[in-house]
C-alpha cells in the first residue's frame, strides 16, 4: 500500500534535526511525545530575538526594551489565537504544562477543604496527578481517581459517578495520553464536572499541536501546554484559563513585575496574565513559541491532525504483527503514542539496540505509574510518531525493532 | 596459573572491545560476560541490595570477612546491564579489597560503552562501583 508521505517530506525540510545521522545511522526519530524537533522557523526567530533585541521586558524605556515587550504580546496574541482563547490576556507564560498545573494546584489551595474532593483519572501523567494528590494531603480534601476501561479509555460511567455527590471541586484530565494515545472526550468530560459543580482542567501537553483545540469550545476552565511538544523550544508554555476562572485563582510566586504596589505591610498586585507571571519571563522562549504557532497553523491543523493519527495507525498495526510484541490498550481514538512490550525482552535492552540503529525511542514507565499499574506493567517501550515521519521510517523501526529482538535471542533460556 | 592484576585484567577488556569496532560485536562481547556472574536467587533479592540511581532493576550483594576475597553477588533485569555486571566480576575477580580500593576504573570512560550505556545506566553502574568500594573499606 503506498502512503502519501509528499507533503511530508517537504515539512521535514523545515526540522534540520530530522536530517542528522547517529551512530552512522540515519535518525529516524519517534519520541515526540516527549518532545518533538524544533522548526528552523523557531531557531531563527529565538536567534533574532537574541541578536537584535534581547532585553527585559515591560517598563524598560528604551527601544530594545520596547520591541522585545511588544513582540512578547504578540507572541501571547498568537498563543491564544492558536488554541482558540478569545482573549490573550487569559494565556499565562510559564515553564510548561507541569508549572501551569503546578500553579492551579497551588492557587486553589484556599478553595479546599476536608469534605472537597479533587478527581483525576489513572490515565495522567505523573504532571496532572501529583500536583493534585499533594494538594490533597496539604487540605485534607478526598483524592479521586477516575479508572480506564479494558481498552485503556477513561471509564466514562465511573468519572460521572465520582462527581456525582459533587463534592468534587477540581476535575483534572488529559487531553491525550502520552503513554497510550488514547484521546478522551475533553468537551464531555468539562461539561460533566461544570454540571456537578467542578472546575476543569485540561492537560493539553499531548495531542495541542494540530491547532485544531479550541479551548472556548471546549469550555474547559484551564488548559496547560508546553512548546517543546509543539515543536517549540524547552521551558516555555502555558495555561489558558477562563477569566472567571484566573480570577478565583490565589498567586503562588511572587517577584517582579507583577505588583501595583508594594506597601512596608501590604502589597497590591497586577493584572492578570502579570500577576502570574512573577520575575523576567522566558522572553527568548516566547519568541520561539510564537514561531512555533505560526508554523504549526502554516501546516493546517486538519492534515496534522489525520497524519497523525494514520500514522498511529500504520505504527500500531505494524506491532500487533509481531507474535511477541504486546500493545497497550486498545482505545477508541489513538493519537500519537503507541506503547508495548516484547515477550521475553526487557524494554530498555531492546531500546539500546535499537539507539545503535537510529530509532530514538522512549522507554520506562513514562512518568504514568498509575497507568502502568492498569495494564499491569512496569517498563514499556513507546514510539510517538509526529506528523512530519514518514511512512517509511515506520517500517525501518519496525525493522530494527525485529533486529533488537533477534540480538538476543542468543541469550534466551 | 599466574595471578593477574586487576588493571591487567582491564586492559585487555579495553583492547579486545577498542579491536571488535562495532556497536553489534561490542555488546555481543559485553553479553558473554554474563555467565561470570554469581547471581542473587530472586528469592533472595532486597531493597537493601538494590542499587539506587540505576534504570533498570539491578541488585548487588557483597559478602565481606576481612580475610578471604570478596565475594560478590549480582542481579539485573537487563542483559546489557547483567553484561556489564559480569565485566566487573571478571574484573574484580579475587583481588584483594586494598587492590579493589586502589582501583581507578577505566573500562566504560576507555571503551564505546560510554557511549553506548546511556547516562542513567552509567550512574547505576558508578553506584555499584561505589558500593564495591564501601565493601572493600571496613
Amino acid at each position: 500500500m503506498m502512503h502519501e508521505d509528499d507533503r511530508a517530506r517537504l515539512c521535514r525540510t523545515e526540522f534540520p534535526g530530522l536530517a542528522q545521522s547517529v551512530y552512522d545511522q540515519k535518525l529516524i526519530y519517534l519520541d515526540n511525545a516527549a518532545t518533538n524537533q524544533v522548526g528552523r522557523a523557531v531557531m531563527d526567530a529565538m536567534m533574532d530575538h537574541m541578536t537584535h533585541e534581547n532585553a527585559n521586558t515591560h517598563r524598560g524605556i528604551h527601544a530594545l526594551s520596547e520591541q522585545a515587550t511588544a513582540h512578547f504580546e504578540e507572541a501571547r496574541c498568537d498563543v491564544a489565537d492558536f488554541i482558540g482563547a478569545k482573549d490573550s490576556d487569559c494565556i499565562i507564560f510559564n515553564a510548561g504544562t507541569t508549572a501551569g498545573i503546578n500553579m492551579l494546584a497551588l492557587g486553589l489551595e484556599n478553595a479546599l477543604s476536608p469534605g472537597d474532593a479533587v478527581l483525576v483519572t489513572q490515565l495522567e501523567h505523573h504532571s496532572n496527578y501529583l500536583p493534585w494528590q499533594q494538594l490533597c494531603r496539604r487540605t485534607g480534601a478526598e483524592f479521586r481517581v477516575t479508572p480506564l476501561t479494558e481498552q485503556g479509555d477513561i471509564d466514562p460511567d465511573a468519572f460521572e459517578r465520582l462527581l456525582a455527590d459533587g463534592h468534587v471541586r477540581v476535575a483534572a484530565f488529559a487531553h491525550t495520553s502520552n503513554v497510550t494515545g488514547a484521546v478522551s472526550p475533553v468537551r464531555q468530560m468539562a461539561a460533566a464536572a461544570h454540571a456537578h459543580g467542578a472546575l476543569s482542567v485540561v492537560d493539553g501537553a499531548q495531542g495541542v499541536r494540530n491547532g485544531l483545540v479550541d479551548v472556548t469550545d471546549l469550555d474547559c476552565d484551564f488548559f496547560c501546554f508546553s512548546a517543546h511538544k509543539m515543536i517549540g523550544p524547552t521551558g516555555i508554555g502555558a495555561v489558558y484559563g477562563k477569566r472567571e476562572a484566573l480570577e478565583r485563582l490565589e498567586i503562588s510566586s511572587f517577584g517582579g513585575g507583577m505588583v501595583d504596589d508594594v506597601g512596608l505591610k501590604s502589597s497590591t498586585f497586577s493584572d492578570i496574565p502579570f500577576r502570574f507571571e512573577a520575575g523576567t519571563p522566558n522572553i527568548v522562549g516566547a519568541a520561539g513559541f510564537r514561531a512555533a504557532v505560526k508554523t504549526l497553523k502554516a501546516f493546517d491543523g486538519a492534515w496534522i491532525m489525520e497524519r497523525e493519527r494514520a500514522l498511529t495507525r500504520y505504527l500500531e498495526d505494524g506491532l500487533r504483527s509481531f507474535e511477541q510484541v504486546t500493545v497497550l490498550g486498545d482505545p477508541e481514538i489513538r493519537s500519537g503514542a503507541v506503547s508495548f512490550t516484547v515477550k521475553g525482552r526487557h524494554p530498555y535492552d531492546l531500546a539500546s539496540v535499537m539507539d545503535k540503529q537510529g530509532v530514538a525511542i522512549r522507554v520506562g514507565h513514562h512518568c504514568a505509574i498509575p497507568c502502568l499499574t492498569h495494564f499491569g506493567e512496569n517498563s514499556l517501550l513507546r514510539m510517538s510518531p509526529a506528523f512530519y515521519n514518514l511512512y517509511e521510517e515506520i517500517d525501518n523501526a519496525l525493522l530494527a525493532l525485529r533486529t533488537s529482538i533477534n540480538f538476543f535471542s542468543k541469550w534466551d533460556g | 596459573m599466574e595471578k593477574t592484576t586487576i588493571e591487567a585484567r582491564e586492559q585487555e577488556f579495553i583492547a579486545d572491545f577498542i579491536e571488535l569496532n562495532d556497536w553489534m560485536l561490542q555488546y555481543e562481547y559485553l553479553l558473554y560476560f554474563i555467565d561470570d556472574i554469581h547471581e542473587i536467587p530472586e528469592n533472595e533479592r532486597t531493597d537493601e541490595m538494590r542499587v539506587q540511581g540505576c534504570v533498570s532493576n539491578a541488585w548487588m550483594r557483597v559478602t565481606a570477612d576481612g580475610v578471604r576475597p570478596l565475594y560478590i553477588e549480582f542481579a539485573s533485569d537487563t542483559l546489557i546491564i547483567r553484561g556489564i555486571l559480569g565485566v566487573i566480576t571478571f574484573l574484580v575477580g579475587d583481588a584483594s579489597r586494598a587492590e579493589i580500593l586502589n582501583w581507578e576504573p577505566q573500562f566504560i570512560e576507555q571503551t564505546a560503552l560510554k557511549k553506548q550505556l546511556n547516562i542513567d545506566r552509567q550512574k547505576g553502574v558508578a553506584s555499584i562501583l561505589k558500593r564495591l568500594k564501601e565493601a572493600c573499606d571496613i
